[in-house]
């Protein structure tokens, strides 16, 4: 069974997108440690965090507007944007990112080689790249999900929308006969924001609450120039 | 038995003023082989006047190199498919620049195995040959055919001004 | 190797103090121009010289080079045990010294085959002493330059799944990625460079294969390689036509190399690296520091083993003009990429400037400032004619070309779209072991080269000669060159 006869029975049904009220986030940084856990994310310690090597796939961007003191924080969670046209797909010698019908922006783990190449042509900055290898402190290993690898040193990773939750709420509706519903699947991040700003779901059926909340008119892409059709909508009001 | 004479020059004239006396002798072309440690100009001593036919070699190479960078670019993308999201197959862009790589270096492996065939190569059995040509020194092969030939030619290079003459003797 | 008493004494090559002695009688002097063309004997010691006789100073700085590739073969070692966190690479600067240093290697192999096979379809009379050096240059910088990917990769022990290999995981190469037509490219012009090298060696195998001395450890390997080269007239007939052949298509294949390593930058949607200009700048750049690297290696080889009647002043001097059309044409796209995107005032582009004029700003006019002085002193014919001046500019331009493929990589990268991944690099102590090493590595495999095949295209220098002759012109006497075709 080659892949494309697998994908040709799931093709179009989802497209996975996720919606962030930016006028919600209080940038508390749950949904990093939320993230953190769920995808068995290193954690690097304070040395490699100043060196910028830390591997959150998932981080609260802090910017300032104004001068001291009239200063206001903004904040931005920031992840793989899921582009649709993605730039560091094509330019993977090996295949290890490439895009998958439901819209989503693959990794595999095992076949990437670490050229970095996807790294240098993401805008965004949301590829991180193993420089070491990995350990978990006992009892820390007890903690890591059965459901995602642990990846070796020397590969590139990035969000995944979560993907094992994904795979799972699936088996479930196929279990069922029937389509996944709406809400069913919730990416830890998005579990996890106390004041609800993510929301997650398939932008494909037209009723579900991301289509809703991407209709909003405070809808907007990060660096739309770049033309990449992003799959993480923002939405930015007013004060 | 054939024999060879070889008759070593120290100046090309020399080597040029004895390919006429033998001619008259009915040494045929093929007879006669020029060695030398450079290159001179055809007819300097000997005419060949042989058009390589090298560009068979550069062309069956190129189209070989051809087929190997479409099957590459091309054909694999096919065998080896994976779904990449709605995106062609196989994109023409890389398809271009990959054949275009592998012709160039199907030409150039075409034109070394050119070089093979025309030039002999490779031949590492003992053929008639003296040293003296890396000394910038000419040398003129003779094939003869009996001893009478042999006192014939050796005369004529003598009386060419020849520094040296040598017989090697091959059984055939 | 068997020393010198245990050869006999007619197959004893002269001592060095000797040809020289005749060098000096014959009325040369070394650096001194001269029409006085060698004998055919004093032309074959003097170019084989370098491969039969070692002097100590010779093991010595091999010794010294190999030390240095060993060190920098165990900085690699650590590097694969630890993981590439050794360098000093981060979220989000990918690429640094090392991809530097391939670009500068590819460049730098560049003008070795570029040059020769201008030269050569050209017919121009001087290239003759200057082909092997270049040539083996393009086959060694070449070997180095494609050391660094490897270095580069995270996972080394997975570099495979890059080649096209048939597996039975149905995995296969993205053919859409730049890197993989850098594979190509790369394999391509290597494997060209190594014909095109091997060829022009060959008759000049066989001619160090009758020189050599038949007790030394030389002579097997030579009798081999020579392939039973005869030298016949019909042989040669073949010999020019596969050479000619071999500078078209070879002139084809080294620009599209160096624009497909540009592709691996351009193609991508980073600021300041999208640009349509990169393929013929980055072809100009190669070129540039490949001549400079050719004039360098040129007058280390003449200072070394005494070459000075071999690779004349004229040679430099005519390589120099070379050298001061391809400083200016590198200006000129310098200025261009700069002016347009000064111009367009992109702001992400424009941030990087400032970026670059700020933080690396020391390296940025350091590099230009090299560049504008080697222009302004090549312009002066007395530059031109020093070898010891031109060896300084050699150098100088090489440091200038590698400080503006450092700018190229990773300021952009450093200080790219999103503001808050903004960051600083400096190379890691083990990255610049490495670079050093790759250094050392080329010296190494050169020196080495040296040893074991005759470095100076002697048949090529022989035919020169013989199409050649002396004329009287009013008082004087001018040297004239023939060719066969007009």
């Amino acid at each position: 069974m080659t892949l494309k006869s697998f994908n040709d029975k799931h093709d179009n049904d989802y497209h996975w997108a996720m919606v962030i009220d930016l006028d919600c986030c209080d940038g508390c940084g749950a949904c990093t440690i939320a993230c953190q856990a769920e995808n068995n994310v290193p954690t690097v310690g304070e040395e490699r965090a100043y060196d910028k090597r830390t591997m959150s796939w998932l981080r609260i961007e802090r910017y300032f507007e104004g001068e001291w003191p009239n200063l206001r924080v903004v904040f931005l969670p920031m992840l793989c944007q899921q582009c649709d046209k993605a730039p560091c797909e094509p330019v993977c010698p090996v295949f290890a990112t490439y895009h998958n019908p439901e819209g989503l922006n693959v990794m595999v783990y095992n076949r990437c080689i670490g050229t970095r190449f996807c790294g240098n042509n993401c805008p965004f900055g949301v590829r991180k790249f193993n420089w070491f290898k990995n350990r978990w402190e006992e009892p820390l290993e007890q903690q890591l999900n059965p459901d995602i690898s642990v990846r070796e040193k020397g590969v590139m990773e990035k969000c995944t929308f979560c993907m094992q939750r994904i795979r799972r709420g699936k088996d479930h509706a196929k279990d069922e006969g029937r389509e996944v519903r709406d809400g069913e699947i919730i990416p830890a991040c998005a579990q996890t924001c106390p004041t609800k700003a993510i929301t997650f779901g398939n932008i494909r059926d037209s009723k579900s609450k991301v289509a809703e909340l991407a209709k909003s008119k405070r809808r907007h892409h990060l660096l739309e120039e770049h033309g990449l059709e992003t799959h993480v909508i923002y939405l930015k009001g007013g004060e | 038995m054939s024999r060879h004479v070889i008759g070593i020059f120290e100046k090309i004239e020399n080597a040029a003023s004895a390919v006429r006396p033998l001619e008259r002798e009915s040494f045929k072309k093929e007879d006669m082989e020029l060695l030398t440690g450079c290159q001179y100009p055809d007819g300097a001593v000997i005419e060949e006047d042989w058009d390589v036919p090298l560009w068979k070699f550069a062309v069956v190479g190129g189209l070989l190199g051809l087929m190997v960078g479409v099957f590459l670019a091309g054909a694999t993308q096919w065998w080896m498919n994976l779904d990449v999201g709605g995106k062609p197959m196989a994109a023409l862009p890389p398809l271009g620049v990959i054949c275009y790589e592998t012709t160039l270096l199907g030409v150039i492996l075409g034109s070394l195995a050119g070089l093979f065939w025309f030039a002999g190569l490779p031949d590492w059995t003992d053929l008639p040959y003296d040293a003296e040509i890396s000394r910038g020194k000419i040398a003129l092969l003779v094939t003869c055919s009996d001893e009478r030939q042999t006192e014939l030619v050796r005369k004529i290079m003598v009386e060419s001004g020849a520094q040296k003459v040598t017989l090697t003797e091959e059984e055939s | 190797m068997s020393s010198r008493e245990d050869i006999p004494a007619d197959e004893r090559l002269p001592a060095v103090e000797t040809v020289r002695g005749q060098a000096l009688d014959a009325g040369i002097q070394a650096g001194k121009e001269s029409d006085f063309s060698i004998s055919e004997d004093r032309l074959n010691d003097i170019s084989l010289r370098p491969m039969f006789y070692t002097t100590k100073t010779y093991y010595v700085l091999t010794i010294i080079l190999a030390l240095i590739v060993a060190w920098g073969a165990a900085c690699w070692g650590y590097q694969i045990v630890m993981g590439m966190g050794v360098t000093d690479l981060r979220h989000p600067v990918f690429w640094g010294l090392y991809i530097s240093a391939f670009v500068f290697w590819v460049g730098v192999s560049h003008s070795g085959t570029m040059v020769s096979s201008i030269l050569r379809l050209s017919k121009a009379n001087w290239r003759r002493p200057i082909l092997r050096g270049a040539e083996a240059m393009t086959v060694f910088s070449l070997l180095v330059a494609g050391l660094f990917p490897v270095i580069h990769v995270g996972r080394l022990w997975r570099i495979y799944y890059m080649f096209p290999l048939p597996n039975q995981r149905e995995l296969w190469v993205n053919f859409r990625s730049p890197l993989a037509w850098d594979m190509a490219a790369i394999f391509v012009y290597l494997t060209s460079a190594f014909i095109f090298l091997f060829v022009g060696l060959l008759p000049d195998i066989a001619l160090a294969r009758d020189y050599c001395p038949a007790k030394n450890w030389r002579k097997g390997y030579l009798k081999f390689l020579a392939l039973g080269w005869r030298g016949s007239h019909r042989q040669w007939i073949v010999y020019e036509k596969v050479s000619l052949y071999l500078a078209i298509f070879i002139l084809m294949i080294a620009p599209s190399v160096h624009t497909i390593v540009s592709w691996d930058f351009a193609m991508s949607i980073t600021p300041n690296w999208h640009t349509s200009i990169f393929g013929p700048y980055f072809v100009v750049g190669a070129i540039y520091s490949g001549i400079a690297g050719v004039i360098t290696l040129m007058v280390t080889l003449r200072w070394i083993f005494n070459l000075d009647e071999i690779i004349r002043v004229t040679h430099l001097t005519n390589l120099s003009k070379v050298l001061l059309l391809m400083s200016i044409m590198w200006g000129y796209f310098y200025f261009t990429e700069f002016i347009t995107s000064w111009y367009g005032n992109n702001p992400t582009e424009t941030a990087i400037w400032r970026w670059q004029t700020d933080r690396f700003g020391p390296m940025l006019f350091t590099m230009l400032g090299i560049n504008i002085f080697s222009i302004a002193a090549l312009a002066f014919d007395s530059v031109r004619k020093s070898p010891g001046k031109l060896f300084v500019i050699g150098i100088l331009v090489n440091v200038a070309m590698f400080i503006e493929r450092y700018l190229i990589v990773v300021p952009v990268l450093t200080h790219r779209d999103n503001p808050f991944t903004w960051t600083d690099y400096i190379p890691s102590f083990v990255e610049s072991s490495i670079a050093v090493a790759a250094m050392a590595w080329f010296l190494l495999l050169y020196a080495l080269f040296v040893k074991i095949l005759p470095i100076v295209t002697v048949s090529d220098i022989r035919e020169g000669n013989a199409l050649s002759c002396d004329m009287a012109f009013g008082n004087r006497h001018i040297r004239v060159h023939g060719d066969a075709e007009e």
